[in-house]
């Protein structure tokens, strides 16, 4: 009696929650999947009214800026990934283990870009990247960074970076503070180096960790768009695009093909994309438990 | 708990019910367009809006601006959803059609009184404000679309300006850019990220060289009817080959836009002239170069692809309005938008130094002596003889092909050639 009344009083309080999940989430999410198989500019009021099959799937297949966009994109979760990560971890091992007497105030300055506005953040950055920007003022070039096609992706996966990697190192030094200090301290009158106390044990120690981060960068590197949007807007001639921006461009960009259909299936393709990577995760993380 | 949560219920429930009656106190009508940042329009509509409230009390007009790279993200949703505004516009081009198609437009052809009619004047036979031969948009204002110079710079140059009306040469831009370049400036400043400053000038290049002027080649070509391998879109594309290759912009314009970024550097000086620049600025263009005393600014059209090419002019209108079919207010919408279109509110904009497209309801004459030296350019370009080149498509596809590959070919990865077939292929063009 007192197991169902719990049960009905449980299910009470999360129902606002749930609704909420259900209504903004998840019934967007199921409607974007089924409007990518019909043709809507936007702005009909019946959304499902030209059914076409795969037709908005064979279009980004055949369009090679969606293979330029998916390429970009992949490049960007790896930036997000390992390069944001493996930095993020380096300065934090620095920082924990460095005893600066300033440990609060660097950490502050790395965690500040993380809460400014993305919008803020690409337009600084594109003041400072553009011809007649600071970059080349102090270089004394006069070379345009953002519209070089092999290295403007590379430029994004910077300030992207550049961002978002205070938000890795907290979280590093969030796991630094919770390592097992003894361990460190055997370590060291087993006569164990700097190195071997690094690469044995902190870093396998902060595995959990570097896993979360991981994940994190990987889900924000998918999503990445005010970035891209402010900086280049996708371009020059859509070499930066990523698959956001590419989905707005199909769906809102002024003077833009108008078709919210072909953006509705780039969306399922970024979603597959995540759900494939989820699930790879899941499986990895449970054979390794297993072993 | 059950009790705290009741109360809390039934508090919303009062809160909710007075708010709601508390709306009804007064009608709202709701208007929105793109036009951030365009004084011009905004003054005037202050005062379209404050003249309709004293003839409505009971009535309140809510007007919003988007900016021409957002309005969309807010006018689909609105729309879609049945929660459109009352009055609202739309982008030239191909959204007039799927608006149009969707249902969501007044028919104005039957909706308008003589009155209006009459105040449209010809306008209703412009091709961008109906579809299948009924009127469904409203225009505001007009403009020719051109290339704006500082008159000081080009004389720093040591080049001189083109008479009214004429404009320079794309050899001679290449030269002046050249010049430019050699004192740390720019020649043009240029925003082709917005898709519309690429294509609008290649439109003009064409029409320069069209020999079957007024048909339109251009829409011809975007249907496949005429094939793509002519002199006159080769050369369209090889003008800007030259101008992008020679310099008379800087590589970064590949990655800026025209209304913030192309337009502040102008501003600021860093450019000579402003490419696909058009009246609509005229409210927004530097007060030190356009005083009552003297004009600092000349207005030109687009570059000519040779010095016997014809004087060619982009004339459209810019801000169009049409009323929601499914608004709850539709007489006050119509009337509202009516009001729009009168000779007094076609003085409220020409007041505020934005050209009214209902040029027939004012005096042409009095309009152009006002102390507003570059309005009354604007309006002289306006009534300029030459070609008027159509700007607005609903070709969507075919536009987005050609734009991107006039982009490729700024890059190098794509040559003129190359453009020329998959245009010819793309648009189904069969020979």
């Amino acid at each position: 009696m007192i197991y169902k009344t719990f049960q009905f009083k449980t299910l009470l309080y999360l129902l606002p929650a749930l609704f909420i999940f259900l209504v903004f989430n998840v019934l967007p999410g199921l409607t974007s999947l089924v409007l990518s198989f019909f043709d809507f500019s936007g702005f009909e009021t019946n959304l499902f009214k030209k059914f076409v099959g795969f037709d908005n799937f064979v279009k980004i297949y055949e369009d090679k800026y969606f293979w330029i966009a998916l390429k970009n994109t992949f490049l960007l979760v790896f930036g997000a990934v390992f390069i944001q990560t493996g930095i993020a971890l380096i300065l934090s091992i620095f920082i924990f283990f460095g005893n600066f007497k300033f440990s609060v105030l660097i950490r502050s300055i790395i965690f500040f870009p993380c809460v400014l506005a993305p919008v803020s953040v690409g337009l600084v950055w594109k003041k400072i990247l553009e011809q007649d920007g600071v970059l080349n003022s102090i270089l004394g070039l006069d070379f345009s960074w953002l519209s070089s096609i092999s290295l403007v992706m590379w430029l994004i996966i910077m300030v992207n970076t550049w961002q978002w990697i205070g938000y890795s190192l907290v979280i590093y030094y969030a796991g630094l503070q919770s390592l097992n200090i003894e361990l460190l301290e055997a370590s060291d009158i087993d006569g164990a180096n700097w190195s071997q106390k690094i690469f044995s044990i902190v870093i396998p120690l902060l595995w959990p960790t570097t896993i979360l981060n991981m994940i994190l960068n990987l889900i924000g590197g998918f999503r990445a768009f005010d970035i891209v949007y402010v900086l280049t807007r996708g371009g020059p001639a859509h070499y930066s695009e990523v698959l956001a921006s590419y989905l707005y461009y199909y769906s809102f960009a002024a003077g833009g093909p108008n078709k919210m259909g072909v953006g509705a299936s780039v969306a399922f393709v970024i979603f597959a994309c995540i759900l494939t990577i989820a699930l790879a995760r899941i499986i990895i993380s449970k054979r390794i438990e297993r072993n | 708990m059950i009790k705290n949560i009741t109360k809390l219920f039934i508090s919303v429930l009062f809160i909710t019910v007075g708010y709601a009656n508390l709306s009804k106190a007064e009608t709202v009508i709701k208007v929105v367009d793109w036009q951030s940042g365009v004084g011009g329009i905004t003054n005037a509509y202050a005062d379209f809006i404050k003249k309709f409230e004293e003839d409505h009390p009971d009535v309140k007009v809510e007007y919003t601006q988007y900016t021409v790279t957002t309005y969309n993200e807010y006018l689909k949703p609105a729309l879609s959803s049945g929660q459109g505004p009352d009055v609202f516009a739309v982008y030239p081009g191909p959204d007039v059609d799927e608006v149009v198609n969707a249902g969501h437009l007044v028919n104005l052809s039957e909706a308008a009184d003589d009155e209006w009619k009459g105040w449209l004047g010809n306008n209703i036979n412009i091709p961008e404000l109906g579809r299948n031969g009924n009127l469904y948009m409203a225009p505001q204002d007009a403009f020719t679309e051109e290339i704006w110079v500082y008159n000081d710079m080009i004389a720093d140059l040591g080049f001189e300006l083109p008479a009214f009306g004429d404009s320079y040469t794309v050899d001679e831009w290449v030269a002046i850019g050249k010049a430019a370049k050699a004192k740390g400036l720019d020649g043009l400043m240029f925003g082709p990220v917005e898709s519309w400053c690429v294509l609008d000038g290649f439109a003009n290049f064409v029409n320069q060289q069209n020999d079957d002027y007024p048909t339109d080649v251009l829409g011809l070509a975007y249907d496949g009817k005429i094939s793509w391998d002519q002199p006159m879109f080769r050369d369209a594309l090889n003008a800007y080959k030259t101008l992008h290759d020679n310099g008379v912009w800087r590589e970064d314009s590949l990655s800026m836009d025209y209304q913030v970024q192309a337009w502040g550097k102008w501003i600021d000086r860093e450019g000579v002239g402003i490419y696909c620049n058009g009246d609509w600025f005229i409210s927004s263009a530097p007060a030190d170069y356009n005083t009552p005393d003297s004009l600092g600014i000349t207005m030109m059209s687009y570059p000519k692809i040779s010095k016997d090419s014809p004087a060619t002019y982009n004339k459209a209108t810019g801000t169009n309005l049409g009323v929601n079919a499914n608004s709850a207010n539709l007489d006050l919408a119509l009337e509202f938008v009516k009001l729009t279109n009168s000779p007094w509110a076609s003085s409220a904009f020409a007041g505020y130094g934005q050209i009214p497209a209902n040029l027939a309801a004012v005096d042409m004459d009095a309009l152009a002596a006002s102390p507003n030296l570059l309005f009354n350019d604007g309006i002289k370009m306006l009534a300029t003889e030459g070609r008027n080149t159509n700007i607005y498509y609903s070709q969507a596809e075919p536009m987005k092909w050609l734009y991107d590959g006039i982009m490729e070919m700024f890059l190098g990865v794509t040559s003129v050639d190359d453009i020329i077939e998959k245009m010819n292929k793309e648009t189904g063009y069969s020979g």
